[in-house]
């Protein structure tokens, strides 16, 4: 469950999150949770079909977002990974992979916009 | 944004890991070294954060089987007949790749297919469909019609002739799928197919995470140390402990509590640590092994089209009936069975997932390898059509000089002529596993098996049935003695022995060293 950073934008906008997954993934999601001074104002999850295409998210100032990206492997011998992109107004917050294993399966993702 | 009061702050954070249920805080962690950054101190106490009760349960019967791991989307690239024919798919399928599932090699190398993408067919099934290119071989019977004295060479002539595609059977099959809306409304679930599941697997992973409560504890100090350090453009885990304690110095930071803010990372690590246990409570990982059990029925229509010198037109088609006891609808079962136990009103009605009731569910079927059997069924009907088969082929007795004792230019001709013919096969097996039972470490297996073959018409062929029962105990050192009981129609199918009944006592042992692994009996 390693976290995959935390990051801050100073401006509403849009980000988008993209992944390509390895063959043996057995269910791959995304939940992003929207909160606003510590209550939560919105959840929404997207499937293994939807991230492979991107989501695009509106950020919105104020809100502080936790991305929690599940990747579960068909195979715990070879597990499976997801290459991830994610880029908000044109700046690559994170780009690389996140490898999946029964012990790890789990990849956080926070972002707040002042 | 609004910005939080760190005192209020850290009350949250205090109460949220008080109501964390699964993993007892990370005590007694160092604190953060100067040299250190804000991401490597989350992931140190993510790390510390004790292991609870939710290892997976990989030991056992959970552990998948290899063949699953073998699964290959990938187009192998082995030498001879499968390379070619990659090699033409290779241009080929860019064209087609949208419909496109998988290119897989056949172990023996004798074979390619390609499997296309699954198409529904109404709200109960799919229907997939695929080409298998064999490597071609010249038909027996046209090879036993060739003289002998040049029947090597003009079975060669003859091969060379054909090209890699000049053996594809085409097959189309429909599976039994009916798919399930929700945990509460699934009742026995068909296929084995992965993603039949994903919507009851992504539907768990949602209730999980609606559960998680949010980590808006950091949002003050994020804001903070956003301003004090722009040159990092929002990158802010990637500040040592260092640098923030030098900015509060520098009153560059201010109004900044190192130690609270020291305190909400390490809740941070802890609240998102309880998100992993929560996870892994569901024992995804056991899932594999139980979807390959499930029950799954097929029927499959099957046409060749060879070339003329490589046999004859066929066409088929087969019923299919396959399952195991311990499976997914095991699963199912026992979690709705958690849920009437709990007085828990769910049928028929959506609700959110029991996450640790549908965990529980997992783990007691995954690894109850101590209770009852584990058995497994197959049951397999089919028929095919040989359409009739006419050949008339004409070669040189002295086509080559390795013939120089045959009289030169002898014109000979083949000429077959075989009637369309019709088999029926029936297939059944049944294995059972007594786990309840140990011998030697292991448990005694029973596994019978029959199978049936008609021919009409067909002078080169005979009726066959096969019948056989076997008992294996176990052996230490990973041998097993299996008492085999086989009964036949004619006696060349008992191999050595001439009569209907025979009876077979053997040893068998498996022999793995590091660089081989093998079996004998």
């Amino acid at each position: 469950m390693p976290f995959m950073g935390t990051w801050v934008r100073e401006s509403a906008g849009k980000l988008k999150f993209v992944a390509t997954f390895s063959d043996n993934v057995l269910v791959a999601n995304l939940h992003v949770q929207d909160t606003l001074g510590g209550d939560t104002v919105g959840q929404k999850s997207y499937g293994q079909t939807e991230l492979s295409k991107g989501v695009s998210l509106d950020l919105e100032r104020g809100h502080y977002y936790v991305l929690v990206l599940f990747v579960f492997p068909v195979s715990q011998s070879h597990g499976c990974s997801a290459k991830v992109v994610m880029t908000a107004d044109s700046d690559k917050l994170f780009d690389g992979t996140c490898n999946a294993t029964v012990d790890q399966s789990n990849f956080i993702f926070q972002l707040q916009v002042d | 944004m609004k910005d939080q009061q760190p005192g209020s702050l850290l009350s949250a954070v205090v109460l949220l890991a008080a109501m964390t249920p699964f993993v007892a805080p990370a005590q007694n962690l160092p604190p953060p070294t100067d040299s250190e950054t804000v991401l490597q101190y989350k992931n140190r106490v993510a790390a510390a954060v004790p292991e609870s009760a939710t290892r997976p349960v990989s030991a056992n019967l959970a552990e998948v089987p290899k063949q699953v791991a073998a699964k290959t989307t990938s187009v192998a690239a082995p030498g001879g007949f499968p390379e070619r024919v990659n090699d033409a798919l290779a241009d080929f399928i860019p064209l087609v790749a949208f419909a496109v599932n998988s290119v897989s090699t056949a172990d023996d190398k004798k074979s390619v297919t390609v499997a296309f993408n699954p198409l529904p067919a109404g709200t109960y099934g799919a229907l997939s469909a695929s080409a298998t290119v064999s490597e071609p071989q010249v038909f027996e019977p046209v090879a036993q019609a060739i003289n002998q004295a040049v029947r090597d060479t003009q079975v060669n002539v003859i091969q060379s002739g054909i090209d890699d595609f000049g053996d594809v059977t085409w097959s189309v099959t429909y599976g039994y799928q009916p798919r399930a809306s929700s945990w509460e409304k699934a009742g026995t679930l068909w296929g084995r197919d992965y993603s039949l599941y994903a919507n009851l697997l992504q539907a768990a992973a949602d209730r999980i995470v609606s559960d998680f409560k949010g980590l808006a504890t950091g949002t003050g100090f994020n804001s903070k140390l956003n301003r004090a350090f722009p040159e990092k453009h929002g990158a802010i885990d990637t500040l040592t402990f260092g640098e923030i304690k030098s900015a509060i110095r520098d009153a560059r930071l201010q109004e900044f509590d190192f130690d609270s803010y020291v305190e909400c990372l390490r809740a941070q690590g802890e609240e998102l640590a309880n998100l992993d246990a929560a996870t892994r409570a569901l024992h995804f990982e056991a899932l594999p092994a139980l979807i390959d059990n499930q029950p799954q029925l097929t029927l499959t229509t099957t046409y060749r089209d060879p070339n003329k010198f490589v046999g004859q037109k066929t066409y088929g088609v087969g019923i299919s009936l396959e399952t195991g006891n311990r499976n997914f609808n095991t699963v199912l079962r026992t979690y709705r069975l958690a849920l009437e136990k709990g007085n828990v009103a769910v049928i028929n009605q959506p609700t959110p997932v029991d996450v640790k009731s549908l965990g529980k569910a997992i783990e007691t079927v995954a690894t109850e390898t101590k209770k009852g059997t584990q058995t497994k069924f197959v049951l397999a009907l089919g028929f095919q059509h040989h359409d009739q088969y006419d050949l008339d082929y004409a070669y040189q007795t002295s086509a080559t000089a390795s013939q120089r004792f045959v009289a030169a230019q002898s014109p000979e001709t083949v000429s077959l002529h075989l009637p369309a013919s019709d088999e029926w096969t029936a297939k059944l097996q049944w294995s059972t596993l007594f786990l309840s039972t140990t011998v030697a470490g292991g448990n005694p297996r029973f596994d019978l098996s029959a199978e049936y073959l008609g021919v009409h018409n067909d002078p080169a062929r005979q009726d066959r049935t096969i019948g056989r029962v076997s008992y294996t105990v176990p052996l230490q050192g990973g041998g097993s003695i299996p008492f085999t009981l086989t009964y036949a129609n004619r006696g060349e199918f008992l191999g050595q022995q001439n009569k209907l009944l025979s009876a077979h006592l053997g040893l068998s042992w498996k022999i793995d060293t590091p660089n081989t692994k093998g079996s004998g009996s």
